[in-house]
């Protein structure tokens, strides 16, 4: 069912004429607005309002944390400490040629050493063939 | 096209509308037009604000401090919206705000509350009275009448409460009521629905 409105001729609407409150403004009404506006007009902003209430030692602090902040970030920004770029997806990590070469020789090692082992058995059983 | 066409033409409307201008005048620096927003909306604005918080003294303040927020935060006012819907949410929200904060304070004035609490001018009674006890008894049942009606508005939720005023005592339209409650124009017409229909029930034996 779609909401309706009834219209000003609906009873129920003209029940509730019935209630007409006539509330008449204080004499003085614009008098205390226009020295409201007056007062707001003159405050300082709320950022020195809040600095002014507070006590001498924590406003000192408050300065000196500003000044210790504003620092840092001047030297973040002078010393171009921009974060580092991210990695790209699919570079290859950079080895040092001598490193690669370590490498290489430890792995040629490891191979030489697996073939003395494989070949060890062999030997054994033919020297064993030997003293039959 | 067309939904542009008529977005332009709603807008240049908007411009049109005596308040709005008013209000884009003093943005743009004429302190006096703002005397003229406070002189042309202060009794409407009372108006409203009384018939939700039904106290003269905090609808007063509540009036003083929606223009103060106009004034300060002039910078702030779009001209998409009327002058009077931007003003009316201000009020509408801070008087939300002090029945809110005033809840329990308010329950115990009602207590104690006399059934003629409007601060309305005393009624003129007609001439030709039959007696003075006719007349009281009369009177009474009028005042007697006019509390139901009071009791029952400030018995609906409070978005609800604020539409009925705003709809049948303030005379604004779906939109205007819509903008000043932040709702679209389909929910507004759906929340004034559920309202008259709580309103019925609740006064149906003085229909």
């Amino acid at each position: 069912m779609k909401p309706q409105i009834p219209p000003p001729s609906d009873p129920l609407l003209r029940l509730l004429d019935e209630w007409q409150p006539r509330p008449q403004l204080d004499p003085g009404f614009d008098r205390r607005l226009q020295r409201r506006l007056q007062a707001a007009a003159a405050a300082p902003p709320a950022w020195r309002r809040w600095l002014a209430d507070l006590s001498p030692q924590l406003r000192w602090a408050s300065a000196a944390v500003t000044l210790a902040l504003l620092l840092t970030l001047g030297l973040f920004v002078f010393r171009g400490a921009a974060p580092a770029p991210p990695p790209a997806p699919y570079q290859t990590a950079q080895v040092d040629p001598v490193m690669r070469d370590l490498q290489t020789l430890a792995n040629d090692g490891d191979l030489l050493d697996h073939l003395d082992f494989l070949s060890a058995p062999n030997s054994r059983s033919t020297r064993l063939q030997d003293r039959d | 096209m067309g939904a542009e066409l008529t977005a332009i033409l709603d807008a240049s409307l908007r411009v049109l509308d005596p308040d709005t201008a008013l209000m884009l005048r003093f943005q743009a620096g004429e302190a006096a037009c703002f005397d003229q927003l406070v002189a042309r909306f202060q009794a409407p604005l009372l108006g409203f604000v009384f018939r939700l918080v039904h106290d003269r003294a905090a609808s007063e303040e509540i009036l003083q401090e929606a223009f103060l927020r106009v004034y300060l935060h002039r910078a702030r006012y779009q001209p998409q919206a009327r002058f009077s819907t931007w003003l009316y949410r201000i009020a509408n929200h801070l008087a939300l705000n002090y029945l809110r904060d005033h809840r329990r304070e308010r329950l115990h004035d009602s207590l104690d509350q006399s059934l003629d609490g409007d601060d309305a001018p005393p009624r003129q009674l007609p001439d030709r009275r039959p007696s003075p006890e006719q007349v009281l008894v009369a009177a009474s049942a009028e005042r007697l009448r006019r509390h139901r009606i009071r009791a029952a508005i400030a018995a609906l939720p409070p978005r609800q409460r604020s539409a009925v005023v705003m709809h049948k005592y303030q005379g604004l339209d779906y939109d205007e009521i819509a903008g000043a409650l932040q709702l679209s124009s389909s929910a507004t017409k759906s929340l004034l629905f559920r309202a008259y229909e709580s309103l019925r029930r609740e006064l149906k034996d003085l229909l």
